[in-house]
């Protein structure tokens, strides 16, 4: 059973600290987005201008399409309208829309935080759909070292709280425990909620063995949508949506819209979808009010069914949107915990396996350079996402993919870094580049916007200010561990041996 | 603030039943505890993880409530592993200035 | 004396690093990764045609314990004394499953 769980996180280990880390990122994926448009200034939160003004656009740019959606602004990101439609030729546009004007945001073309969100489970470079199922299965085999982690672990609270700090392996071994055992019903939560998010493409037997080909009522039911219509032929205008909204927000007694869809819009047999907004319960929101082209209120949309509202419950504690702010602090520093969780396991794993081997193997220098690239050189390529998107030329064709580029490459650079040291001290050089890549952020920020930490804490910028000193904060971890790292070796304390100077 | 209790009451019982320990007593004042202490020390901790719990369902319904409690816990208890590997004494006297502030800050 | 204790040693390295050994692991792996997935499968069929309530509750419901079902194939896999009783079990569960099955699409 110690076998399973070692290696099935062993051999996932990397993908899993990126989907951890970049998953942890995501809790404050509307922050990072509106940092990263630093010309998108705030806005008064209001939805139901932010439907007109989408109506508007839409009714200009996008008459011919079949179907129109509209994500209305949260929140947290009272800025951000975007709206999504398919051309006559199914070509899919995504814009964002200026909320005050109804043209489009004079913004510069990012993907903000979304790309950290997208990253953990459709990963990039890949298809989506191999994407997660990769990913799927790490986290199948998540679950599998969960369940066998603790069943190796019998005695797991006479070590619950035990941590013995500079004992060279032992130490790493405690850290594991303490990180993966005091927040476990997190991790357990989080890996078996993000199975759910998407079972019904990793698990579809028993639909398909129901319902055959014919899914949709299934998912209808599911999702609290209505049957699709045929378009009728007939145009007619549509009823402004911003009435719409108001009226459904209404009656849901001040629970925000957050999404719209409109079917066969110009058509007689248009439809209205106005979704609730999330964030207002644990469980993820299905509620809809469905709307005919006049603004005619047609009827109420709901999943039904206690299991339909388990998995909505489940959905919702993996995405963490009800969380107010103390939570979302409280579940981001848990996230950073699973984080921490694997990148020991994997360090201890180098560890374990150098000191019962007298000469390191093949085996044991790819796991050594992994993972001084993947545990120092993701948090690198963050930041140097973050540098990107201050740096790069407002007016560049596909700025958004080329930031992304950018965050690649110098993940690459990392791994080149690493397979020329992997040693104690290659790690001491990534984590200082890491250091130095955070500092940084702020810096750019100050000398490319006019939102730098002065003016934000002058003019009470206050998610500026914030994202600002984080960065700072996380520069000054790095620091201390580069520091921390070095004295160990200047103390002549253990150091493991694969972390000494690499034998050639 | 209810967070603030929340967080005292978790971290206060968790202490508690961490000191109920042989090995971590020991850290702290470098002898065996007494069997009564160790009694002592679980009846304050089981009960103020429960005190947690209850404030925190109290405070903000079932659902969130019951997640802010699991969650605070996690938290929390790293906290205190990281302070008792560094400084047993000072990990030892944060629960009961916790409670105070927390419950300060609700009377005021 | 010392030609047995050699050979005890070997046969110790190779119960646990010989060909036999990898084979045993590698089975264990294809049964836990792939007969897992199709017993969890299976059971996610069934339980859909068996549980008493409506249609979609009972596919969502079983759709949902499926994950933890599979992580449970998993592991018996790996708890059971040798690979071919991890097949054995893995095979027995899946017949029971399919019979009732096919009791519920008669019935």
């Amino acid at each position: 059973m110690a076998w399973l769980h070692t290696w099935s996180g062993l051999l996932l280990g990397w993908l899993l600290f990126t989907i951890f880390l970049a998953g942890t990122a995501s809790y404050f994926r509307e922050e990072i987005s509106r940092y990263m448009r630093p010309e998108l200034a705030a806005v008064a939160f209001d939805p139901v201008r932010a439907a007109d003004a989408a109506q508007r656009y839409l009714t200009r740019h996008a008459s011919a399409a079949t179907r129109w959606s509209v994500t209305l602004p949260s929140a947290r990101n009272p800025d951000e309208l975007s709206v999504f439609w398919r051309d006559a030729e199914r070509r899919s546009h995504s814009h964002l829309v200026d909320v005050r004007t109804g043209e489009r945001a004079l913004v510069r073309d990012t993907r903000g935080g979304d790309f950290f969100y997208r990253l953990h489970f459709d990963l990039h470079y890949v298809s989506a759909r191999t994407a997660r199922w990769i990913v799927g299965f790490a986290a199948m085999m998540m679950l599998v070292a969960i369940v066998s982690g603790v069943i190796t672990h019998k005695r797991i609270f006479r070590d619950f709280f035990t941590f013995r700090a500079g004992k060279g392996q032992r130490a790493w071994l405690d850290a594991h425990n303490v990180l993966a055992v005091l927040p476990l019903p997190y991790h357990a939560l989080i890996t078996y909620t993000g199975l759910v998010t998407l079972m019904f493409m990793y698990m579809p037997w028993g639909v398909s063995s129901q319902y055959g080909e014919k899914t949709t009522p299934f998912f209808d039911t599911v999702f609290g949508q209505s049957a699709a219509l045929e378009p009728s032929g007939d145009t007619a205008n549509l009823a402004p949506l911003g009435g719409m909204v108001n009226r459904a927000q209404r009656h849901w007694q001040g629970a925000h819209a957050g999404f719209i869809s409109v079917s066969n819009p110009g058509d007689r047999a248009a439809r209205v979808d106005v979704r609730r907004g999330q964030g207002c319960d644990v469980a993820v929101s299905t509620a809809g009010i469905e709307f005919d082209h006049r603004g005619v209120w047609l009827r109420e949309l709901d999943s039904s069914g206690g299991a339909a509202r388990v998995r909505e419950v489940l959905y919702g504690l993996h995405l963490g949107r009800f969380a107010p702010p103390v939570l979302r602090a409280l579940l981001f520093v848990l996230g950073l915990a699973g984080t921490a969780m694997v990148a020991t396991g994997l360090v201890l794993w180098g560890v374990k396996r150098s000191r019962s081997r007298e000469r390191a193997g093949a085996g044991d220098r790819v796991v050594a350079v992994l993972n001084v690239a993947v545990v120092a050189g993701l948090p690198l390529a963050m930041a140097a996402l973050f540098w990107a998107n201050r740096l790069l030329p407002i007016e560049m064709n596909d700025r958004a993919e080329w930031e992304i580029h950018a965050f690649f490459v110098v993940w690459a650079g990392a791994l080149v870094m690493a397979l020329v040291r992997c040693d104690q001290y290659g790690w001491r050089r990534l984590l200082g580049a890491a250091a130095i890549a955070f500092a940084g952020v702020p810096l750019i920020n100050a000398l490319t916007t006019e939102r730098g930490l002065i003016h934000s804490l002058v003019s009470g910028d206050w998610l500026f200010a914030a994202f600002d000193f984080a960065m700072l904060t996380i520069a000054v971890v790095f620091t201390a561990a580069v520091w921390l790292l070095g004295s160990r070796q200047n103390a002549g304390r253990e150091v493991p041996r694969v972390l000494r100077k690499a034998e050639v | 603030m209810a967070a603030m209790l929340v967080s005292a009451l978790c971290y206060s019982g968790l202490c508690a039943l961490c000191l109920s320990m042989a090995r971590h007593y020991r850290q702290c004042w470098s002898r065996a505890p007494q069997p009564y202490t160790v009694n002592a020390l679980r009846v304050i901790g089981w009960p103020a993880l429960g005190a947690a719990l209850c404030a925190s369902v109290a405070r903000w319904g079932a659902g969130l409530g019951s997640v802010f409690a699991v969650t605070a816990l996690g938290a929390v208890g790293l906290l205190l592993v990281g302070l008792m590997s560094w400084r047993p004494r000072w990990a030892v006297l944060l629960a009961p200035a916790w409670l105070a502030v927390a419950a300060g800050l609700l009377l005021a | 004396m010392t030609i047995v204790r050699i050979r005890n040693t070997i046969s110790r390295v190779k119960r646990n690093h010989g060909t036999e050994y990898r084979l045993a692991v590698a089975s264990r792996v294809v049964a836990a990764i792939v007969g897992g997935y199709a017993l969890s499968a299976l059971a996610t069929m069934f339980l859909s045609a068996a549980l008493p309530m409506a249609v979609v509750s009972a596919v969502l419901a079983a759709t949902l314990l499926s994950f933890l079902m599979y992580a449970a194939a998993v592991v018996w896999v790996f708890a059971a004394a040798t690979a071919g009783r991890a097949w054995l079990g893995l095979l027995i569960c899946a017949v029971a499953l399919v019979f009732g099955l096919l009791a519920f699409k008669t019935s």
